[in-house]
């Protein structure tokens, strides 16, 4: 496919995301028409409709946003980083040591004594596990695969750890399904806790365009192009480690997000890695937010968790990126 | 497996079904008097257990507050639950009780729909804050129903045994206790 105009593809993207977000606010588990709500927002005075699209949908539309975007925005940067289309935070061991640091948090109720302790100490995992996999990994993009599946492994145990050491079947059983991934019943108040670092750990992946655009011509050409590697390593684990750690601590484990949005917007950009940055963001996040709505419109009695959905929907994509590396692998 | 061990190495075993309502309690205590050779000691509790059911219905409250079993909505009692058995005994009626739905998804957004008299909260549990009780802290729920949650024990409610009729009768005691609704959404 021949690269669009260089404006056309984020542009596109964001009526995607605009379309998205705004049936995510007329569609839910209570069906309430749009002229209800409408009026409902109108009105000054305390209403079921305006409390509906102000407390419950919007913030729920804006968190899935920021985390769409921190998982698109960070599969771009990892795919274009490593050089290497498999890359997303999950393969890596981010979002698993990002999950296990909100888990220690909360299950252990340090949210409690100190309220920023979830999103901290899930962006401390997330670091942590990505530093893990950088150290272990460096060397050639393969070693860093590997390392990122040791790392995730690593991350995986420590969380079967903690479930089989919980006091009680109950508190095994609602860590295991937080670890499923939901933006449900989330408020202003979880996007007050994960906006901030979320917005630093966003704007910090942006600016990392032109050491993309470098690393593609291989490290050494980077190199001479004035490119310090080890900083744009650390920046790219940062950027990741803020945005996806955060992200996790409020909604769980989502996965493939990372993975789909870059391949989606690739085609249309050409491979100029920092012309998928912009894009990815925003598909990720319209991707995120359809997925949401799935979830609440796919008539179960129980909730079908959004990581659930996004791996349901994710995981034939990966199949098919497999087979189509293979064709064309030398 | 360790049923497996105890038949292995000879040891006694009664098995006993989960009790989802108080005739299933009545069959499980009598069982297990006629199995450890106590029937009388099973029929006096479940003599006791009668009675405090048989109070509570014969002075039933003047409205029957509508009511959730709701801390966090991922998986909410609904019918064929002890706890909705318990919230019955009790007067109440469980507004989570739909056909085919035993445990299920009761979002705020349903639960601001429903509009329940109260909420009943059982995600208190000893030992440090669990991840359910975060979830049921959203901040509208707070501000809705901030001094109309009935906290409960959810081990006795998830656990049936003569015992629980007290449970019932907490729950009738704490209901009649709520202040009075202001104007409803």
């Amino acid at each position: 496919v021949k690269p669009a105009p260089r404006f056309v593809v984020p542009l596109l993207s964001l009526a995607a995301l605009v379309l998205a977000a705004v049936a995510s606010l007329f569609l839910g588990r209570v069906q309430v028409s749009p002229a209800d709500l409408f009026h409902g927002v109108m009105n000054p005075h305390l209403n079921l409709a305006g409390l509906v699209v102000t407390e419950l949908r919007l913030p729920r539309a804006i968190l899935a946003i920021l985390v769409g975007a921190s998982l698109g925005l960070s599969g771009a940067v990892l795919q274009g980083l490593l050089r290497n289309p498999l890359a997303e935070p999950g393969l890596l061991g981010v979002s698993s040591g990002a999950a296990l640091g909100a888990v220690i948090s909360i299950y252990f109720g340090l949210a409690h004594n100190f309220g920023l302790a979830t999103p901290l100490l899930g962006m401390v995992g997330a670091i942590g596990a990505g530093a893990l996999t950088f150290a272990f990994g460096r060397g050639s993009t393969l070693t860093l695969i590997l390392a990122g599946a040791a790392v995730s492994g690593l991350m995986g145990a420590f969380l079967a750890m903690a479930l089989n050491f919980a006091p009680s079947p109950y508190a095994a059983y609602e860590m295991s399904i937080w670890m499923l991934g939901s933006l449900s019943d989330r408020s202003w108040d979880h996007i007050l806790l994960a906006a901030p670092f979320i917005g630093v750990g966003l704007v910090i992946l942006a600016t990392m365009g032109r050491a993309m655009d470098a690393l593609a011509l291989g490290e050494a050409q980077a190199l001479s192009l004035g490119i310090h590697l080890d900083r744009t390593r650390v920046l790219a684990l940062l950027g990741v480690g803020l945005a996806v750690g955060a992200a996790t601590s409020v909604t769980g484990s989502i996965g493939f997000i990372g993975l789909v949005a870059p391949h989606l917007v690739r085609p249309f950009v050409g491979h100029q890695p920092s012309r998928t940055l912009l894009p990815s963001a925003l598909i990720g996040a319209a991707l995120l937010l359809i997925a949401d709505i799935g979830t609440r419109i796919i008539p179960t009695s129980s909730e079908l968790r959004l990581g659930v959905l996004t791996s349901l929907l994710g995981a034939p994509f990966f199949f098919w990126l497999v087979v189509r590396l293979r064709k064309t692998a030398p | 497996m360790t049923r497996k061990l105890a038949k292995r190495v000879g040891a006694r075993l009664i098995e006993i079904d989960s009790a989802d309502d108080f005739a299933d309690i009545r069959r499980i205590v009598r069982q297990m008097g006629d199995d450890v050779g106590e029937p009388a000691r099973a029929a006096e509790l479940i003599r006791h257990m009668d009675a405090e059911l048989a109070d509570l219905a014969a002075h039933p409250p003047k409205r029957r507050l509508r009511v959730v079993a709701w801390s966090g909505g991922a998986s909410v009692p609904g019918q064929h639950t002890l706890t909705n058995e318990i919230i019955t005994a009790a007067g109440a009626v469980n507004i989570a009780a739909q056909p085919g739905r035993n445990y299920s998804t009761f979002d705020v957004e349903e639960l601001l729909v429903a509009d329940p008299d109260a909420l009943l909260y059982g995600g208190v549990r000893e030992g440090p804050p669990s991840l359910r009780s975060e979830q049921g802290q959203h901040r509208i729920v707070r501000e809705l129903y901030g001094n109309r949650r009935i906290t409960y024990n959810e081990a006795a409610h998830e656990c049936g045994l003569p015992q629980s009729a007290d449970s019932a009768v907490a729950l009738r005691r704490a209901l009649d206790a709520l202040p009075p609704r202001g104007p409803t959404l």
